[in-house]
């Protein structure tokens, strides 16, 4: 999948789930946390989607902020996770 | 060197001068370390600044900040200036903001620009004589500067809010704020029990995971800086992503971790506190933990001693149960424990009989510890006291004793609930949702899962026109604290009813997974 479709996968779903707490139009340089779109449980969520949209499994170490800067950051890691082979599966559920 | 005596004993280690090691660090956050000696300076300028902004002993001052060095530093000057110092969450709506602050009638609030910006807009929906004051403007040596007051007469202080070190806010059965005041004996006897019981030292660095309007900061902030230790402040954004605690825990080697199970339990699902090395000492409260997680975290993690903490912030942590390292498998439920030793913990009945073994009743605490009482509420605070005791509370929350002599808590008596570590009043909730326009009825429920308090759940009969969910989420933003965010909101037609015309709770709670969807 190319780069700009996941950062549009991304994109979508944050218009459609992070909204209810702010008023900002989100672009491909929405600072997300800075700016409060991704709330606590909004990152849950949005891992949630990720992984099982592209079938990863994020380790922990991957699981910080700098990841989660804008949409196009985060489709970076995603394809860089997508791209490595067998994922350190550190999820236990 | 000013006298700074008759100050407050949570101060002692902090004020004192001229000790070898005073140059360790007392704070720390993401970009600032504070020693023992500067935290000292920055305390004493804080009072002094506050005296010149006309604070005297025993007036109330509300904090209004994100979580920082400074905040902390804030906190300590006021309790210098013989102060009471009252957090309030930086997250709450620019209402409820003004609401409790009407409750409160404070001296002063010192907030951040957004705050002193947002209330600048109807000023005469403040309380009378309060000074705002922000933190972070530039040019001052504190950052500290006022920046206007609304007109009034000051509201006196009655001589009963003397020695109270802490006001905390919770919001009461009606939604209304409900400020919990705790005197420095009360703060001191909790402090001095933990900090005995669990050996805190000059060694240990205790990481601060809870807000500091939450009474789990007053472990991590007064355990740890009386003895010495230092408190390494998370912040609200490093917590969501758990690479960047683990990063943060490696990095501060830090020792002990206080927070609600579903912090450990959001660490857990990803094992990001596998095998750390430097934790010696884990305690949670605030919220049954699951055991099954329990026990998963216990196994990635099998160094550390693991405590239960149960207790009101009216009485800050009453009992505790050392979790065995390896939890029995036929274990059901993980008690509340054994009694503090510095407070007495039974459990009655309505007449206040002390039940036998293996009864149910409510648990009542007693001592040196309980709350003075609710602020500006006599009627709540005598409702809440054992007859003749003014050092007891009685809890609401429901329990027994074990034949091996643990507590096992039950429930709440009414339907003050928890979901997330936060208390949530499903009433006050309910009426928010109703007052939107779009809504023709509206019934909040936890449901249970296996997340620790479950999950909350909301049930909206909408009107004619098609209301949308972010819209919804939106009206109870503005309304009532983050914590009020439903994890579902479910749709119906109509709300089902007993037979006596009353909503039908217990048919939509064991209806909630198929009406809210497979989702979750």
């Amino acid at each position: 999948m190319r780069m700009a479709d996941t950062t549009q996968m991304i994109l979508t779903w944050l218009r459609e789930t992070a909204t209810h707490s702010i008023d900002v139009e989100i672009t491909d340089e929405t600072e997300l946390i800075e700016q409060g779109v991704l709330d606590s449980l909004q990152v849950l969520s949005l891992v949630c989607f990720v992984e099982d949209r592209f079938g990863i499994a994020l380790p922990v170490e991957e699981f910080v902020p700098e990841n989660f800067k804008t949409a196009p950051v985060i489709a970076a890691m995603v394809e860089r996770l997508c791209a490595s082979p067998a994922p350190s599966a550190t999820r236990t559920r | 060197m000013r006298t700074v005596s008759s100050v407050s004993p949570l101060l002692t280690a902090v004020l004192r001068d001229g000790w070898t090691g005073q140059n360790r660090a007392a704070l720390t956050a993401r970009d600032r370390s504070v020693s023992y000696a500067e935290l000292r300076q920055e305390v004493l300028e804080i009072r002094d600044w506050l005296f010149r902004s006309s604070c005297r002993p025993g007036d109330r001052i509300a904090i209004c900040l994100p979580k920082s060095t400074a905040t902390v530093e804030v906190i300590l000057g006021v309790l210098a200036a013989g102060a009471t110092y009252v957090p309030l969450s930086h997250r709450l709506s620019t209402e409820e903001l003004r609401r409790t602050l009407c409750d409160l009638r404070p001296r002063m609030l010192i907030g951040d620009r957004s705050v002193a910006e947002a209330l600048r807009d109807a000023p005469e929906a403040l309380p009378p004589a309060m000074s705002v004051a922000t933190l972070g403007g530039g040019g001052l040596a504190l950052g500290l500067e006022v920046v206007g007051a609304t007109p009034g007469v000051p509201f006196t202080a009655s001589a009963d809010s003397e020695g109270v070190a802490v006001i905390l806010y919770t919001s009461g059965s009606t939604g209304e704020p409900k400020g919990i005041m705790l005197t420095h004996q009360n703060v001191a006897s909790f402090v001095d029990w933990a900090a005995q019981k669990f050996e805190v030292s000059d060694a240990d660095q205790t990481i601060s995971n809870a807000p500091l309007h939450f009474d789990l900061s007053i472990f991590d902030l007064f355990c740890t800086l009386s003895r010495r230790g230092t408190v390494h402040l998370l912040d609200e954004s490093t917590a969501r992503f758990p690479g960047a605690v683990r990063a943060f825990i490696e990095a501060r080697k830090i020792s002990i971790w206080y927070s609600v199970p579903t912090a450990l339990m959001q660490l857990q699902e990803r094992e990001a506190l596998r095998g750390i090395q430097s934790l010696r000492l884990i305690l949670f409260a605030g919220e049954v933990f699951p055991l099954p997680v329990l026990r998963r975290l216990m196994n990635s993690l099998p160094r550390p001693e693991y405590v239960n903490l149960y207790g009101p912030t009216e009485t800050n942590v009453c009992t505790y149960y050392r979790v065995p390292s390896h939890p029995a498998l036929d274990l059901e439920t993980l008690p509340i424990g054994r009694p503090c030793e510095h407070l007495e913990v039974c459990v009655r009945d309505e007449a206040g009989t002390e039940m036998r073994i293996g009864e149910t009743g409510e648990i009542c605490v007693t001592g040196p510890a309980v709350m003075r009482g609710y602020w500006g509420q006599d009627e709540a605070t005598r409702g809440c006291r054992l007859p003749d005791r003014k050092d007891s509370y009685r809890s609401g929350d429901f329990g027994y004793v074990r034949a091996d002599g643990n507590l096992i808590f039950v429930g709440r008596r009414d339907q003050q609930v928890k979901v997330r570590g936060h208390r949530i009043e499903l009433l006050a909730f309910e009426a928010v949702l109703q007052a939107h326009p779009g809504v023709r009825e509206a019934v909040a429920l936890v449901v249970p899962n296996d997340a620790a308090g479950g999950s909350l759940a909301a049930f909206i009969v909408p009107r004619q026109r098609p209301t949308e969910i972010a819209e919804i989420r939106k009206f109870v933003g503005a309304r009532l604290p983050p914590h009020y965010q439903p994890d579902h909101i479910g749709w119906l037609d109509a709300m089902p009813r007993t037979s006596n015309g009353k909503c039908d709770r217990a048919l939509l709670l064991s209806n909630a997974r198929a009406l809210l969807g497979a989702r979750n």
